[in-house]
């Protein structure tokens, strides 16, 4: 059984102290190339409109995955939706699955000009339906000694990935919502909205006048681009900038 | 080119709480496998968007009596650790040498505990990809500092992956269960779904070929449903409990 050593610790104590998802990311790819892998890569919110992906891979082969291999044709991404086990691909264990759609198959040999033979997809969920990401960990190694290193060292690449996915998905998301620049009298408005008070009740418990009330609303209505009021609240509990 | 996962006790675990149907059987499956790891005692607390904060725990009811009304939330450090960080945290008496001032209900708390077999415990963050929804697994033995920090260097790593698979599993669950419970007719889900995406009543009602005061009595009854107080707040609960996805 493998050990929970210092080296992982130190990982996870890192993650927290990083506050972009730049850093957090430099730090994963430091800890996994330390750990042996050749490329490291992670794609989160596969399921939603807006998929994110981070990669150590060359951008000609980042954009080609995009355009020819995801959604469709990849194969690890359908396992990882439904499966919690993680699954080995590269060209090194090609000859496992003969039926490879052709834009994988080539995205496969990209991967292999790029010091990645073995690799290992691992899915990580959310908990709730559609709510699906993955990492992947490729190595330059063949299938069978990629097999014993995973069997030795896969328990650590499993929590150092997860871990690492987890905290960049919070910083994704602490830094894709302040762009709406709510001010705190229409979130504070948004937030008692939310609590079920009446726009006087609200005037009332932030001390605004009902006039100043219906001005904020209105206001985070056009910051959030809604039709109705109802809409940008919808909206704002959705980008988590009220909390109810 | 399915692997399995390095150990089969986790992949057996993992399979087993996949198939678990109610929150009362994963939790169930959760407790054998930490015991069988040699936990005392477990713990799982979630602070869900939708409601209450949920608890669940091995411990007998005084000792959760005890944590609700003197320790939780503010005179938890664990808690605020685990809002913030991915890190463990070791709590119990055998480690409040290392936190030279812990609130005194927690410390008095912790001496407590001994009673129940708990001595040293590590304290694990848990995260979710949704905004506000977070929580945390505590793994409590009877061991000292020393014995403790030498089984979670053999097992840390398989009880930090169980406890993140629970935690999802469960919390998925439980958001199920409650979703459920509010028994939402599929109108009424509807109504609130075009209300989120900006429609107004009456245009709600010419989508729906249903007249606009059908539409006010869907929403009537969503909200007496809810418990809620407006429509706003209607709209926010179905939200948060994923009867309504916009």
């Amino acid at each position: 059984m493998e050990r929970m050593d210092n080296r992982l610790l130190d990982f996870l104590s890192g993650l927290d102290h990083a506050e972009s998802t730049g850093e957090a990311w430099r730090r994963t790819v430091a800890f996994m190339h330390g750990q042996g892998a050749s490329q490291f890569a992670i794609s989160m919110e596969l399921d939603s409109a807006d998929p994110l992906f981070m990669w150590t891979f060359p951008p000609w082969v980042a954009e080609q995955y995009v355009e020819e291999v995801f959604p469709d044709c990849d194969p690890t991404l359908a396992h990882c939706r439904v499966n919690v086990t993680p699954f080995f691909s590269g060209t090194a264990f090609r000859h496992r699955y003969p039926d490879l759609p052709a834009p994988y198959h080539r995205f496969l040999e990209d991967l292999a000009a790029n010091d990645v033979c073995s690799a290992v997809s691992i899915p990580v969920h959310g908990g709730s339906d559609g709510d699906c990401g993955k990492f992947g960990y490729g190595t330059a190694l063949g299938a069978g000694q990629f097999e014993g290193f995973y069997a030795e060292r896969g328990f650590t690449l499993y929590m150092a990935g997860t871990m690492a996915f987890n905290r960049m998905r919070a910083l994704v998301k602490r830094e894709r919502t302040p762009q709406i620049g709510l001010t705190d009298d229409e979130r504070e408005c948004l937030l008692w909205l939310s609590r079920g008070l009446l726009r006087n009740e609200i005037a009332d418990r932030l001390g605004l006048r009902p006039v100043t009330v219906r001005r904020c609303l209105a206001e985070a209505r056009r910051k959030l681009d809604a039709h109705t009021l109802d809409q940008a609240l919808a909206n704002a509990v959705q980008m988590g900038l009220v909390e109810p | 080119m399915e692997g399995a996962t390095p150990d089969n006790r986790l992949s057996d675990f993992l399979t087993n709480l996949k198939e678990d149907e109610s929150a009362d059987r994963a939790w169930h499956s959760t407790v054998t496998f930490m015991r069988a790891l040699g936990a005392s005692r477990v713990g799982v607390s979630m602070e869900l968007d939708s409601a209450d904060p949920l608890f669940m725990w091995t411990f007998p009811p005084w000792v959760a009596e005890q944590y609700m009304e003197e320790v939780y939330p503010d005179c938890d450090p664990t808690l605020a650790h685990c809002r913030e960080n991915v890190a463990p945290f070791f709590s119990g008496t055998a480690f409040l040498h290392r936190y030279p001032d812990p609130p005194t209900p927690y410390r008095q708390y912790l001496e407590d505990l001994v009673s129940e077999e708990v001595r040293s415990s590590v304290v694990i963050p848990l995260h979710t990809c949704s905004n506000g929804e977070w929580g945390k697994f505590s793994f409590s033995t009877n061991f000292s500092a020393d014995e403790f920090e030498s089984g979670y260097a053999e097992r840390g790593i398989m009880i930090h992956m169980a406890s993140i698979a629970a935690f999802n599993r469960i919390r998925t669950l439980v958001k199920k269960e409650r979703a459920a419970a509010v028994g939402l007719t599929r109108r009424e889900r509807e109504c609130l779904l075009w209300l989120a995406r900006g429609l107004r009543n009456d245009q709600i009602a010419e989508r729906m070929g249903i007249r606009p005061v059908t539409v006010a009595f869907h929403f009537a009854n969503a909200r007496s449903k809810l418990n809620a107080r407006t429509r706003e707040q209607t709209l926010v609960s179905a939200i948060q409990l994923g009867l309504v996805c916009p």
